[in-house]
């Protein structure tokens, strides 16, 4: 493209510093080679172009990619920035650019290579959202549920609607430890928060009794004759193992044992 | 006895049950209680078995005045016998459910003491959950065979998806090994169902706010390989089910020794794994994939190939019918090719909107060609360096069936090449590639 340049765009990091960046591009006709957020560690070579979110810019491009694109481009963008993609700032930015050239129908485009990897992109984390609201596992604090999990996407704003229509009189964390981001909602009012560390207290007697129940549970509904254990992973990665309830601690001991055995060159967690 | 060794005891009699799935309704309690449900379901879990935990599956109790051969809660059977009381299990589940360890409750019984008083005590439990703790996620309860409709109807308004079993694929089998169950008893609480279900859609179309009874519709479940009917009766009696009953699914469930009966299979008789899958297979392609039972097998090939899938072989039987030009076929003919799925069908559908399809478009869309790619042609073209000759063809479509690998071992994939190989090779072929003869296709029958 004739406006590619060599400049690197430094934004906040937000969803909405994002989209001033889009207005930033559009506006000058330049396409940045590369985006970084101001709290990555990413030293550029290049000159850097400083974006100040603003949110009069954000709101525009936001209706703007409503309105002319419809809802699935809207999707796409919206998802495609929460996705693990790598330099996904730049590729929802290269798609935009050809969106607003052609209309709604450039998101159908398979072949292009940025709506390739944003589909393939917002289809793994659509994925991994659909199976944590399946593998998340609470513990009840002191009558609040609270959970960690360690996905790859930032799924929290994808799966927050579901578990506030689940619970809705429960007080309730969700603390997503990649990300360091947290979903709280408590008295009835939700919260996002960025940026915080939170560690999973020791848990009382009563939790301690409900997690050895389905524990129990879990080793009991096996049938023998039909131990699988390539379809349990198959459908349940190991990944998520070691955040469940019922695996977790047996995930552990097995890592430890083969860390000990000098099978692993060095721990997964910590 | 505590709780602990109760949920042991209870969950370990239900865990032959085949069904859990929480699929087919949509509920929330508007911010009122707690819970929700959500039509695709959700798995929570899965066992060591690989198979999805979404439910609490228990039984209310274990112990049961029938004395079904089959059945690991008969009542000749030496074991540990256990009860729930209503509360105790309402509240297990509550705590489940809050801690996200579960989609609902999977509720059936034994028999204890009559059919009205077992219906009547899972009817409570259900009344606490519902009620007391304003729980709107999933509930799957069992209609018990020979009690009160009017209790089967209350069960019914609380539930979201009711199942009778029926257990065994043929009358004569049922009289055999479950002497106190009789056809009609089965039957009639599902024809109940069905008329409740029917009902209830015409009530809800006048009244908003009537109850609902078993929204997400009613299943059943039997046991495959513990007696002798063919793959072709259970179809068939699977298709009639779906159309006279109409159910949302029925369950197989392979049988695994619980008894040394000389009626059933000897206790060291591997259970028919294989077999089931190729049934669930066949469930898929009549349901989703406009396949009709006899299409699949007929009177003279009473079984499926266990080397290779239904729909393959009905592929390779009806050779005339492919290649299929894949920009221009209709949606029920890709459904046809093998490895074409809903998915796939529907992303090459909205693909081609666009422009003409390639093979490397294909992939990229998510198509997978291994199997595919013997069936299709993409703008008039084989794909480029395929050679297409039968055993290619049957290494292709039959290596990498994940029913060889659920299978396990290696030495068995390896014998599907030496049966290749050897003298089967020609007896295979002419199961596989033989011609369906045009004969006079017979009704679906029940089986009963």
């Amino acid at each position: 493209m004739s406006f590619q340049t060599n400049l690197s765009y430094c934004y906040d990091g937000t969803y909405y510093g994002f989209l001033s960046g889009v207005f930033e591009s559009f506006r000058a006709k330049e396409l940045p080679s590369d985006f970084f957020s101001e709290d990555s560690e990413q030293v550029s070579l290049y000159p850097v172009k400083w974006i100040q979110t603003d949110p009069a810019k954000s709101a525009r491009v936001d209706k703007a990619v409503k309105e002319k694109l419809g809802d699935y481009c809207y999707e796409l963008v919206r998802l495609g920035f929460l996705s693990c993609l790598p330099n996904r700032e730049r590729t929802i930015l290269c798609f935009l650019h050809r969106a607003f050239r052609e209309g709604p129908k450039a998101a159908n485009e398979i072949s292009d290579e940025y709506v390739y990897r944003m589909t393939k992109a917002v289809r793994h984390l659509s994925n991994e959202a659909h199976l944590l609201k399946g593998f998340i596992r609470f513990s009840d604090i002191d009558g609040a549920l609270c959970t960690v999990i360690t996905p790859k996407n930032r799924v929290i704003p994808v799966i927050a609607n579901h578990f506030l229509e689940r619970y809705p009189r429960e007080n309730f964390l969700i603390y997503d430890q990649t990300h360091k981001e947290a979903l709280v909602y408590s008295d009835r009012t939700a919260s996002f928060l960025k940026d915080v560390d939170y560690r999973l207290p020791g848990s009382d007697e009563k939790e301690g009794l409900y997690r050895a129940l389905w524990q129990n549970y879990y080793d009991t509904i096996a049938v023998e004759g039909r131990y699988n254990p390539r379809c349990r992973m198959t459908h349940m990665p190991k990944r998520y193992w070691e955040n469940m309830t019922e695996l977790g601690d047996r995930f552990r001991k097995e890592e430890q044992k083969k860390l000990k055995e000098g099978l692993l060159p060095f721990a997964l967690n910590e | 006895m505590d709780l602990y060794d109760k949920l042991t005891i209870l969950s370990d009699a239900a865990k032959y049950d085949a069904a859990c799935t929480s699929s087919g309704a949509t509920s929330s309690s508007k911010g009122t209680g707690i819970g929700s449900s959500i039509d695709c379901g959700i798995c929570h879990t899965f066992s060591a078995d690989g198979r999805c935990v979404s439910l609490l599956k228990v039984l209310m109790t274990n112990s049961c005045i029938y004395d079904c051969k089959y059945c690991v809660n008969r009542r000749s059977n030496d074991v540990k016998r256990a009860a729930f009381t209503p509360e105790e299990l309402a509240e297990l589940t509550m705590e489940f459910y809050r801690r996200n360890y579960i989609e609902g409750l999977f509720l059936s019984s034994g028999i204890l003491k009559n059919p009205d008083y077992t219906c009547e005590r899972m009817i409570e439990t259900l009344r606490i959950l519902r009620y007391h703790y304003r729980f709107y996620g999933y509930i799957h309860a069992k209609a018990i065979p020979g009690a009160d409709p009017i209790l089967i109807q209350k069960l019914g308004i609380l539930a979201d998806r009711m199942s009778v079993n029926i257990e065994l694929p043929s009358e004569q089998s049922l009289s055999l090994l479950a002497p106190d169950k009789t056809k009609t008893a089965v039957l009639a609480p599902m024809a109940q169902i069905r008329k409740g279900i029917v009902e209830n859609q015409s009530d809800l179309v006048r009244y908003r706010n009537a109850p609902r009874f078993a929204p997400a519709g009613q299943s059943t479940q039997m046991i495959i390989g513990a007696t002798p009917e063919t793959d072709y009766q259970i179809l068939n009696l699977s298709s009639a089910l779906y159309q006279k009953y109409k159910l949302k699914r029925v369950f197989f469930s392979a049988y695994m020794p619980v008894s040394d009966n000389p009626l059933l299979p000897a206790p060291n008789v591997k259970p028919p794994l294989l077999r089931e899958h190729r049934l669930y297979q066949a469930d898929w392609l009549l349901r989703y994939y406009h396949f009709e039972a006899k299409e699949l097998l007929d009177e003279e090939n009473p079984f499926f190939n266990p080397y290779i899938d239904p729909k393959c072989t009905w592929a390779l039987r009806h050779m005339d019918f492919f290649p299929v030009e894949v920009n221009e076929a209709p949606y029920e003919t890709l459904l046809r090719v093998p490895g074409i799925g809903v998915r796939s069908a529907k992303r090459i559908l909205s693909a081609r909107k666009l422009h003409s399809l390639d093979y490397d478009t294909l992939k990229k869309i998510g198509v997978v060609l291994k199997r595919a790619q013997f069936f299709i042609t993409c703008k008039g073209k084989l794909r480029e360096g395929l050679i297409v000759t039968p055993l290619a063809a049957f290494r292709a479509l039959s290596g990498d069936d994940p029913a060889f690998r659920t299978m396990g071992t290696k030495g068995e994939q390896l014998s599907l090449f030496d049966a290749m190989a050897s003298s089967n090779e020609s007896e295979m072929k002419l199961c596989l590639f033989k011609p369906t003869s045009p004969t006079v296709t017979t009704e679906p029958t029940t089986g009963f």
